[in-house]
């Protein structure tokens, strides 16, 4: 982790909590004991505490927990006098440790005596050995900014992609009607230069809403930390790849089904180092949480070397709960998939600590929803990775274009496999469900024209849009391929939105609005064929 | 229910499972009933009569098993129009895959139950009407 980058931030933040500091002196001294001028006050040194913990200077923690105590006391007993005391005294402190932290921030800092001058034991100091420019603060080449208003920005350039390919097209229709060569020319050069405008306008607009995924994998440390601490577990957790980039709106929901993932990791996976050390391995449990871009991708992985998942354990459990038929043929790889299926769980006593009814289905529901995707692989007694796969952005992504009758459909195309074309003669059926033959293996069909109840345009030829989700495939039947296409996600209204199979909708340049595929229902069945 | 199912041909090299089909089938709809112990008897009968609606096979027999019998009749264009299923133990994805590539419209791994074999003549006999 960059820590100089995080050490940066923290400097600059404490400095602005003092500053409020200050001015609450100023204001006090102003206009007299006013409660919320000094609730102020105790908001910033409340964060400021937090955050020095979080940093690691737990000194200057607990000493601004003191002051705290004492602000408390003072206010209580109406002691105006002391809290001025207190708050300019301890405002000095700080900027001094601050000051100390930015130059060099590995050395221990001390407060025995500011502590014993804050609990009444000594003379207040004076403020002469504060270096002057520290009140200024450090000049920031760095902006705030609301989300919401990068929101706005992005959907603006949505718009602007949505009538560029408009343009596109009015401009081909044109061409037919217009003599005058030389002014079409000059309609397309000019539509050139503002598409490779807009793309560059749209690309660095999604780069200013990126954030690296340290941001969630920073929360962890101490959630590992105490979890492993109150198991009798030793592990070691390290980050790998925590500079790649996501959009923040995926950065935001990630935390959630991580932390997940990492608690079933300490629960279920990892071993007690007695064990461990019966199996030779190294008492100490490694636990890696990485992350890597892999073309408009971003996987993010759970590693854990424990005791792994027992497949034969998985396929008991889920032919007891009713989720697969004892004589079901499935792969072992598919068999892990499982333990993502709702009600499903393999610890018979679930513990104090992860057990509390949520289940890997949680996880792989949240990562549906960003359009990503989890799967599993394990080997017993070696460890167990968890992969999510990610698209870099929630926002705009690239999609094929499906047509089915006289609907349009967007299939995202991180799940899109390949597309081809069949006659009708191609399906077989395996126990009452259809499948096709493809490039040796067999998979289930989805034929979208039934799934959306939708009348096809004729009968006869298909084209199949094979679809993958980790080990899995299946084969979606459409009328008709558009290609691919960059679309603007638009999130369903709530009242409309909840409709199976679907994710949002786009508006294409000639105003057609084409409802985008949710791809994971499909791999949703209870059993599957094979695929 | 289907009315073009009028007629069909079970292969098999037990007679109780003939008489389990049989009561499956006749459950699903009236129909004529024939059998053949094994894929040379069923070709035999096939190369006699052709008007059959469904074939359904089994894949372990002696005489000739029901792999060397899809591969005659493949190579039979007269055939083509009785779809044949395939009602077997084997359910790897290899084992279907091969009886599918050899021309098989449906496979279906026992146990058999009746609401899988009625569902897929109805898909079957559908797919029929509509050609």
């Amino acid at each position: 982790m960059d820590f100089s980058e995080l050490l940066n931030e923290y400097i600059e933040e404490a400095l602005s909590h003092i500053q409020t500091v200050d001015a609450v002196l100023l204001g006090l001294e102003r206009e007299g004991f006013r409660e919320e001028l000094i609730q102020t006050a105790m908001r910033a040194l409340h964060t400021l505490k937090g955050n020095s913990g979080m940093m690691g200077f737990d000194s200057l923690k607990e000493y601004i927990h003191e002051i705290e105590t004492q602000l408390k006391r003072a206010v209580e007993q109406r002691g105006y006098e002391r809290v001025i005391e207190i708050l300019s005294d301890s405002s000095h402190v700080l900027r001094r440790a601050i000051q100390k932290i930015q130059a060099c921030p590995d050395e221990p800092l001390d407060f025995t005596e500011d502590l014993q001058r804050l609990l009444g034991h000594r003379a207040v100091e004076s403020s002469s050995t504060v270096e002057m420019s520290t009140y200024l603060g450090k000049r920031s080449d760095t902006i705030k900014v609301e989300f919401s208003r990068l929101d706005e920005l992005l959907n603006l350039v949505g718009e602007l992609v949505i009538y560029k390919t408009r343009l596109t097209q009015i401009e081909t229709d044109l061409k037919e009607k217009v003599t005058d060569k030389y002014l079409v020319k000059e309609l397309k050069e000019t539509l050139d230069v503002i598409g490779k405008n807009i793309s560059a306008l749209q690309e660095g607009i999604m780069r200013v809403r990126m954030l690296p995924v340290r941001h969630v994998f920073q929360r962890f440390p101490r959630m590992v930390r105490d979890l492993s601490r109150a198991q009798g577990k030793e592990v070691e957790l390290r980050f790998e790849g925590e500079e790649t980039e996501l959009d923040k709106t995926v950065i935001d929901e990630l935390g959630e089904p991580l932390l997940h993932l990492i608690r079933n990791a300490i629960d279920h996976g990892i071993e007690t180092p007695q064990e461990r050390l019966k199996k030779g391995k190294r008492p100490k449990a490694r636990l890696v949480l990485s992350a890597a871009q892999e073309s408009n991708h971003v996987l993010i992985r759970v590693i854990d070397d424990g005791r792994g998942i027992d497949p034969e354990m998985v396929r008991a459990r889920a032919i007891e709960r009713g989720l697969l038929s004892a004589d079901s043929p499935i792969s072992e790889e598919d068999i892990l998939s499982f333990i993502f299926a709702p009600g499903f769980s393999t610890k018979e006593q679930a513990t104090d600590i992860s057990g509390r009814g949520v289940g890997l289905d949680v996880v792989s529901r949240s990562i549906a929803r960003l359009n990503g995707h989890v799967y599993v692989e394990s080997t017993p007694d070696v460890g167990t990775t968890f992969t999510i796969k990610l698209p870099l952005s929630l926002a705009i992504i690239p999609a094929l274009m499906a047509e089915v009758g006289n609907e349009i459909y967007a299939i995202p195309m991180n799940a899109v496999e390949e597309t081809v074309k069949v006659k009708d003669t191609d399906f077989n059926y395996i126990n009452n469900r259809e499948v096709v033959r493809f490039r040796e293996r067999v998979l289930p069909v989805v034929r979208l024209d039934r799934f959306f109840g939708v009348k096809r345009r004729s009968n006869g030829r298909f084209y199949l849009v094979i679809l993958s989700k980790a080990e899995r495939r299946v084969a979606v039947t459409v009328d008709r391929v558009r290609g691919q296409q960059e679309i603007v996600i638009k999130p369903l209204d709530e009242t409309v939105g909840k409709s199976i199979g679907i994710v949002g909708a786009s508006i294409l340049g000639d105003g057609r609005i084409v409802l985008i595929v949710d791809v994971s229902t499909f791999f949703e069945r209870k059993e599957v064929v094979h695929g | 229910m289907s009315d073009l199912l009028k007629k069909v041909l079970i292969v098999d090299d037990s007679k109780l499972v003939h008489q389990m089909y049989r009561i499956l089938l006749m459950r699903y709809k009236d129909c004529k009933i024939v059998d053949a112990m094994n894929g040379l008897e069923a070709l035999e009968i096939l190369s006699r009569e052709d008007d059959f609606d469904l074939i359904i096979l089994d894949i372990n027999m002696p005489v000739m098993n029901g792999v060397q019998f899809m591969e005659k009749y493949r190579e039979n264009p007269k055939l083509q129009h009785i779809p044949v299923v395939v009602i077997s133990t084997e359910g790897r994805e290899e084992d279907t895959l091969k009886m599918l590539r050899l021309g098989a419209k449906g496979y279906i791994t026992k146990p058999l139950r009746p609401e899988v074999l009625h569902g897929l003549i109805e898909k079957l006999m559908t797919k029929k009407a509509e050609a």
